[in-house]
C-alpha cells in the first residue's frame, strides 16, 4: 500500500530548494558570464559602465591580440600534450598500483599501503622536491611536469577499493584457468570500472592543464612554458605594481580574453564525462 | 644465424667508423685554425619577465650573439613567483650564469657566498659598465666593499601630482602652489560640480592603485598631500647632524591631520582605503575624482591612450602640478630610489670574464641600442645618427613584447628614455621630465638592510599604515599619536632605526645620531 504523500508540504519545500539552487548557480556562473562579456567588449565601453548585462558593442580585438601574443601557440601545444599524454601516463599507472594493492596474498602487502598513506601525509618540501628532479635529470623537460606527481595517492587507493567491489569470484576463476594478472587486469577489472577511469581521467585532466607551480619551478625555456604561467605573466601587469615605462599594462578586456581562452577548453570537456563523474563520486562506497 | 649477425655488425660498425672519421676530415684544417676564438660560450640568464616574453628565433637576441660570440639562454620568470625560483635555485645550486633581481634583494644572498666578486673583473673589463652607473649606486650596492651586484638604475622621479585641467578651467581656478590653495581646490572640486553635469558625484582628491595593507605603497597614494609639511612616510632625512625618521615626527602628525580633515570633509574619496587597482583607474576615467598622485605614466598614457580615456571624455585634461609647498616651502615628491635592481653573476660561472665583458657590451652604446631597439634599419630608421622611428615591423615587435628583451636585463636609462622614448612619445615626454626633475625627498638609508631591519621593517611598515588609516578615517583621535609613536619603537622601531644609523656611520665615516 503506497502511503499517501501530503502533496502540500512537498511543494513549498520544492519551491525553496530550486530557488536557492537557482541563487546558487547563478552566482557561481554570474562572474564568469562577466568575464566572457568584457572579454568581447571594446575597452572604453568597459570604461564608461561598471556593470554590464547585455553587451552593447561587440569587439573581438582583445582575442586578436591575446592569440597573436608570442607563445601562446607553444603555450597551448606545451599544454595539450601534458594534459593528453600526463593524463593516459596517470592512469595507467594509478591502475597497475591500485591493483597490486588489491591482491591479497602480495608479500608485503601492508608495508606497500603504509609507505603509500604515508605519502599522502607527508612532503619532502620544494627544495628536495626541486633536487630529485634535477637529479632525475627531468628540469627543464616536459616529463617534469608529468612525472613526479603521476599518481594521485589519494585516488589510487579509492581506485583500490572501486577494484575490491568487483566480485572476487570474477578474478579468481579467471586465475584457476591460468589467466595471467595482466590479462585480469586488462580484460576484466578495467571493463568494469568506467565510472572510476571517467572519474580519475577528469581529475588527472584538469589538474595537469591547470600546472603552473610546477611549471615555474622546473621549467626554464620559454617553448616548454604550459598555458596557465604564460596567462599569469599576462595577469601580473596589469594588477600588480609593475610600473613599467616604456611598456602600458593590459586592459582588463585583454586580461578577460586570456582567462577565456584558458579556461574555455578544459571546461567543455565537462559535459562529456559528466554522466560518469556524478556516479564516480559513489564510488568505493558499500555497494547494496 | 650468428655468422649472419656477425656479418652485419661488423659491416655496420666499419661503416659508421669510417663515416666518422671522414666527417672530421673535412674540417679540420679550418676547424684547428677556428678552434681558439670560435666556440661561442654558453651562459645562462634569469630574470622576472618586466611584461616581456620571450620570442623563438628572436632576431635581436641572435644578433646580440653574434656580436658577443655567446650562445644565450634566457629564462623569463613572472615577478609574483620570482622570489620564489630564486631561493629555490639557490638552495640547490643550481643558479643560472647571471641573474637580475629587483630592488636589494641579492643583498641577502651575498653572504652565503653564491655570487661571485666582480671587483677586479669589473675594473679590467667593465668601463662601459662604469661609466654606465653612478658612484651613489655604487656604493649603496658594495658589499665589504667589493662589488658582488652591479646595479641598474632609473631615474628617482617617477611621480607626478595630476590634476584635472579642464575642471581647473571650468571653475576658473589657477593651479594651487599653497596648502590653502590646494585645499580650496579640493573643496571646489568636491561640491562645486566641476564637470558641469548636474550631479554632485566628485571628488578633490583619489588614488590609482590599491593602498595595500602592507604599508609598502600608501607614502605614494599621498605622497601629494604629504609633499608640503616637509616628510615622507618611511623616509629618514637629516638635519643638523642629527637623523629624523619620517614616520614619527612632529611633521608627520601635521601633515596626517590635514588628511584626515580632508577626508572629514569628503574632499577625499571615501573608498579610498578599500579600492583595488582596477577600480580606481576605472573611477579616475570615469571622472569621479579630481586629483591624485601617480606614476608619471598614469595620467598620460595609461588613463588616456590605454584606458581610452580621451574617448569616454573627450574634454578631460590631466595636467601635472608641481610640488605644493609648505608653510616654510618645503615641497618635493618622493625619489623611488635609484637603483632599480641588480646584475648578480653566479660563484660558481666558469667563464667570469667573458661574463663581464658580455654584460659590459650590454651597458656599451652599440650593445645598448641594439637591446633597447633592435636591428638598425630593420626595426628602427635613423636620422642624422639619430633614433627615428621604429619601423612597422620594429613596432610589431614591440607591441608582440619581445623586441627589448634584454634591455630589461642590463637597462641604459638614458637611451631607453631621451633617446627612444622621447623621440616616439613627444606629448608624454614632459610629463616624465616634470617627474625627473622635481624636487624629491630621499631616504638617508637607501639601500641599507641590517639583520635588524629583515626582522622587523615588514610589520612596522603595516603598523605605520594601520596607524595612518586609523587617524585619517577618525577611528582613532590624533591625540593618540604619541601612543602610536611609542608602540612604533617599542616593536623594534627603535632597534631598526639604531641598527641603520650605525650601518650608515660605518659606509660612510660619519657621525650621526638620531633625532627622534
Amino acid at each position: 500500500m503506497v502511503a499517501k504523500v501530503d502533496r502540500g508540504k512537498i511543494h513549498i519545500f520544492d519551491v525553496i530548494n530550486v530557488l536557492i539552487m537557482i541563487i546558487v548557480c547563478i552566482l557561481m556562473i554570474y562572474p564568469f558570464i562577466y568575464l566572457l562579456i568584457i572579454s568581447i567588449s571594446p575597452i572604453s565601453e568597459v570604461m564608461k559602465s561598471n556593470i554590464i548585462l547585455i553587451p552593447k558593442k561587440i569587439s573581438f580585438d582583445s582575442y586578436k591580440y591575446v592569440l597573436r601574443y608570442a607563445g601562446v601557440g607553444s603555450a597551448y601545444k606545451v599544454t595539450i600534450f601534458i594534459t593528453v599524454v600526463g593524463t593516459l601516463i596517470s592512469l595507467i599507472m594509478t591502475a597497475l598500483g591500485a591493483y597490486v594493492l588489491t591482491i591479497k596474498d602480495l608479500p608485503g602487502r601492508n608495508l606497500f599501503l603504509t609507505l603509500v598513506i604515508i605519502t599522502m601525509i607527508f612532503n619532502g618540501g620544494l627544495i628536495p622536491s626541486y633536487m630529485v628532479v634535477k637529479q632525475l635529470h627531468m628540469i627543464n623537460q616536459v616529463w617534469a611536469l608529468i612525472i613526479p606527481n603521476a599518481i594521485n595517492t589519494f585516488w589510487m587507493i579509492v581506485m583500490r577499493n572501486f577494484f575490491q567491489s568487483i566480485p572476487v569470484s570474477l578474478s579468481e576463476s579467471a586465475r584457476i584457468d591460468g589467466c595471467s594478472e595482466y590479462k585480469i587486469l586488462l580484460k576484466i577489472i578495467l571493463p568494469l570500472s568506467l565510472p572510476i577511469i571517467a572519474t580519475l581521467a577528469l581529475f588527472y585532466a584538469v589538474s595537469l592543464w591547470n600546472t603552473y607551480f610546477n611549471a615555474i619551478l622546473y621549467i626554464n625555456s620559454k617553448k616548454l612554458q604550459p598555458l596557465q604561467v604564460l596567462i599569469r605573466s599576462m595577469y601580473d601587469q596589469g594588477s600588480q605594481g609593475v610600473q613599467s615605462d616604456t611598456l602600458p599594462p593590459p586592459a582588463e578586456t585583454i586580461r578577460a580574453a586570456t582567462i577565456m581562452i584558458a579556461t574555455l577548453p578544459i571546461l567543455c570537456i565537462y559535459p562529456f564525462l559528466q554522466k560518469y563523474f556524478a556516479q564516480g563520486i559513489m564510488v568505493g562506497a558499500v555497494k547494496g | 644465424m650468428k655468422k649472419h649477425l656477425l656479418k652485419t655488425f661488423s659491416i655496420v660498425t666499419t661503416v659508421v667508423l669510417l663515416t666518422t672519421t671522414f666527417s672530421g676530415c673535412g674540417k679540420q684544417s679550418s676547424e684547428a685554425q677556428q678552434q681558439k676564438s670560435s666556440a661561442p660560450v654558453k651562459f645562462s640568464i634569469m630574470m622576472d619577465d618586466s611584461g616581456r616574453v620571450l620570442k623563438e628565433d628572436d632576431p635581436v637576441i641572435k644578433e646580440v650573439e653574434k656580436k658577443t660570440n655567446t650562445k644565450l639562454d634566457v629564462s623569463l620568470v613572472a615577478p609574483s613567483e620570482f622570489s620564489n625560483k630564486l631561493n629555490v635555485m639557490v638552495s640547490s645550486g643550481s643558479l643560472p650564469d647571471m641573474v637580475r633581481i629587483n630592488g636589494y634583494n641579492a643583498s641577502q644572498y651575498i653572504p652565503q657566498g653564491v655570487f661571485l666578486d666582480l671587483t677586479s673583473y669589473i675594473d679590467k673589463y667593465g668601463s662601459n659598465i662604469k661609466k654606465a652607473i653612478p658612484k651613489e649606486a655604487w656604493e649603496s650596492t658594495k658589499y665589504n666593499g667589493k662589488i658582488y651586484s652591479i646595479p641598474t638604475v632609473n631615474y628617482t622621479g617617477k611621480y607626478n601630482f595630476f590634476v584635472r585641467q579642464d575642471w581647473l578651467d571650468n571653475l576658473g581656478l589657477k593651479a594651487p602652489t599653497t596648502i590653502d590653495e590646494l585645499t580650496d581646490m579640493l573643496t571646489k572640486f568636491t561640491f562645486n560640480d566641476p564637470d558641469k553635469d548636474g550631479k554632485n558625484d566628485t571628488f578633490g582628491y583619489s588614488q590609482e592603485s590599491e593602498i595595500n595593507a602592507d604599508g609598502s605603497n600608501f607614502r605614494a597614494a599621498f605622497a601629494a598631500l604629504f609633499g608640503p609639511f616637509g616628510v615622507m612616510p618611511g623616509m629618514t632625512q637629516l638635519k643638523d647632524g642629527k637623523l629624523y625618521y619620517g614616520s614619527i615626527t612632529p611633521e608627520y602628525k601635521d601633515a596626517v591631520e590635514y588628511i584626515a580633515k580632508l577626508y572629514k570633509q569628503k574632499l577625499i574619496d571615501p573608498d579610498i582605503f578599500i579600492t583595488k587597482t582596477d577600480q580606481a583607474k576605472q573611477k579616475l576615467v570615469q571622472s569621479k575624482s579630481g586629483s591624485f598622485t601617480g606614476w608619471w605614466s598614469t595620467g598620460s598614457q595609461v588613463l588616456m591612450d590605454q584606458m581610452k580615456m580621451n574617448q569616454v571624455n573627450p574634454k578631460a585634461k590631466w595636467s601635472v602640478i608641481s610640488p605644493i609647498k609648505g608653510k616654510s616651502g618645503e615641497s618635493g615628491m618622493p625619489s623611488n630610489g635609484l637603483v632599480a635592481g641588480t646584475i648578480n653573476v653566479s660563484s660558481k660561472c666558469k667563464n667570469p670574464e667573458e661574463v663581464v665583458k658580455f654584460i659590459d657590451y650590454l651597458l656599451s652604446d652599440e650593445g645598448a641600442w641594439l637591446t633597447h631597439a633592435g636591428i638598425k634599419g630593420v626595426h628602427y630608421t635613423e636620422k642624422d645618427g639619430k633614433f627615428e622611428k621604429r619601423t612597422p615591423e620594429g613596432e610589431k615587435a614591440m607591441n608582440e613584447k619581445w623586441l627589448d628583451v634584454l634591455s630589461q636585463f642590463a637597462p641604459r636609462i638614458d637611451i631607453a628614455m631621451e633617446g627612444i622614448y622621447k623621440v616616439n612619445n613627444p606629448t608624454y615626454w614632459p610629463y616624465i621630465q616634470v617627474a625627473r626633475d622635481a624636487k624629491q625627498y630621499k631616504d638617508v638609508f637607501e639601500g641599507i638592510t641590517t639583520s635588524e631591519s629583515q626582522t622587523y621593517k615588514a610589520d612596522l611598515q603595516k603598523l605605520e599604515v594601520d596607524w595612518f588609516t586609523k587617524f585619517v578615517t577618525g577611528k582613532e583621535p590624533i591625540s593618540k599619536f604619541d601612543d602610536y609613536v611609542k608602540q612604533w619603537k617599542d616593536k623594534g622601531g627603535k632597534q631598526m632605526i639604531d641598527s641603520f644609523i650605525k650601518e650608515y656611520n660605518k659606509r660612510h665615516g660619519t657621525n650621526y645620531t638620531a633625532g627622534n
